[in-house]
């Protein structure tokens, strides 16, 4: 019974990756090919849960996660390359760079300004009023 | 033989063996293996294993030395499955991997026999004689 079910999970998953591949890598849409799989048996999987998920690997280049469900292992790997369309082969010219430092100048600006509270005084008049003080001369 | 070609002929002995190797395995299973030649990440992190140390194989210093030696990063799961064609195609390594095992006793990767006889190959610790084909005179090798 297990085999089978372990045959199932490793069809279903192998059929998922591989849609997961088409469409990530190979349509029309984005031909880049940040994504691989591994799906296998696992040999020994004596007192572990039937789904376990861990990652492997996760730095500068890629995240690596392992999937265990049922007697199976579901490897899966995300490239974190620059992608071509990103890659500038040109210089930036000066009013870019201008630009850019505006905007970045305004960026940090917005997030650390931090609003003062507003008092309206014609509404605070009425409960609050400061006595008028008078000149002891 | 001059001293510096000797790092050539080396390298091409190696994969003279490996392809030789291939071709007996296919021989062996009635079936080609690669209709559009072996893949350069087989071959490169075969080469990666014959150069490292017996206690020092694991999948981390493989993809940690692939990266450095090479330039290029090659992910866990793409290295898993290299390492399973090594293991399970050619057997030339005995692999095996479980990440959720706590004992690293089932994490592993070693030479089998057969591929320490390509190391010897690679590393140039072989004691067979240099082949003639090295010696054509239009060859920089027969100098």
């Amino acid at each position: 019974m297990n085999t089978i079910i372990n045959k199932t999970i490793m069809v279903v998953a192998m059929v998922v990756c591989r849609v997961i591949h088409k469409v990530r890598c190979q349509s029309f849409l984005r031909r880049i090919d940040d994504f691989s799989y591994e799906v296998k048996p696992l040999k020994v999987t004596k007192n572990l849960p039937f789904f376990k998920k861990q990652i492997i690997v996760s730095n500068d280049w890629e995240k690596s996660t392992a999937l265990k469900i049922g007697g199976i292992c579901i490897k899966y790997s995300f490239d974190k390359l620059v992608k071509y369309r990103d890659v500038r082969d040109t210089e930036i010219t000066e009013p870019e760079f201008n630009e850019n430092v505006a905007i970045a100048l305004a960026r940090v600006t917005s997030e650390t300004h931090t609003s003062t509270n507003i008092i309206k005084l014609e509404s605070k008049r009425g409960n609050n009023e400061r006595a008028i003080q008078k000149s002891s001369l | 033989m001059r001293e510096q070609y000797k790092k050539a002929v080396f390298s091409l002995s190696f994969t003279q063996h490996f392809l030789n190797y291939i071709k007996k395995v296919e021989q062996k299973q009635g079936k080609t293996l690669h209709t559009n030649g072996v893949p350069l990440h087989y071959v490169a992190v075969l080469q990666i294993i014959l150069i490292l140390k017996d206690n020092e194989m694991s999948t981390e210093s493989i993809s940690y030395h692939f990266n450095n030696i090479l330039g290029r990063g090659i992910n866990q799961s793409s290295l898993s499955r290299t390492l399973t064609y090594l293991h399970e195609t050619l057997a030339l390594i005995n692999y095996a991997d479980n990440p959720f095992a706590e004992d690293k006793r089932y994490t592993y990767v070693e030479l089998t026999g057969e591929g320490k006889k390509l190391q010897k190959f690679f590393l140039g610790s072989t004691q067979e004689p240099i082949p003639a084909i090295f010696g054509s005179s239009k060859l920089m090798t027969a100098i």
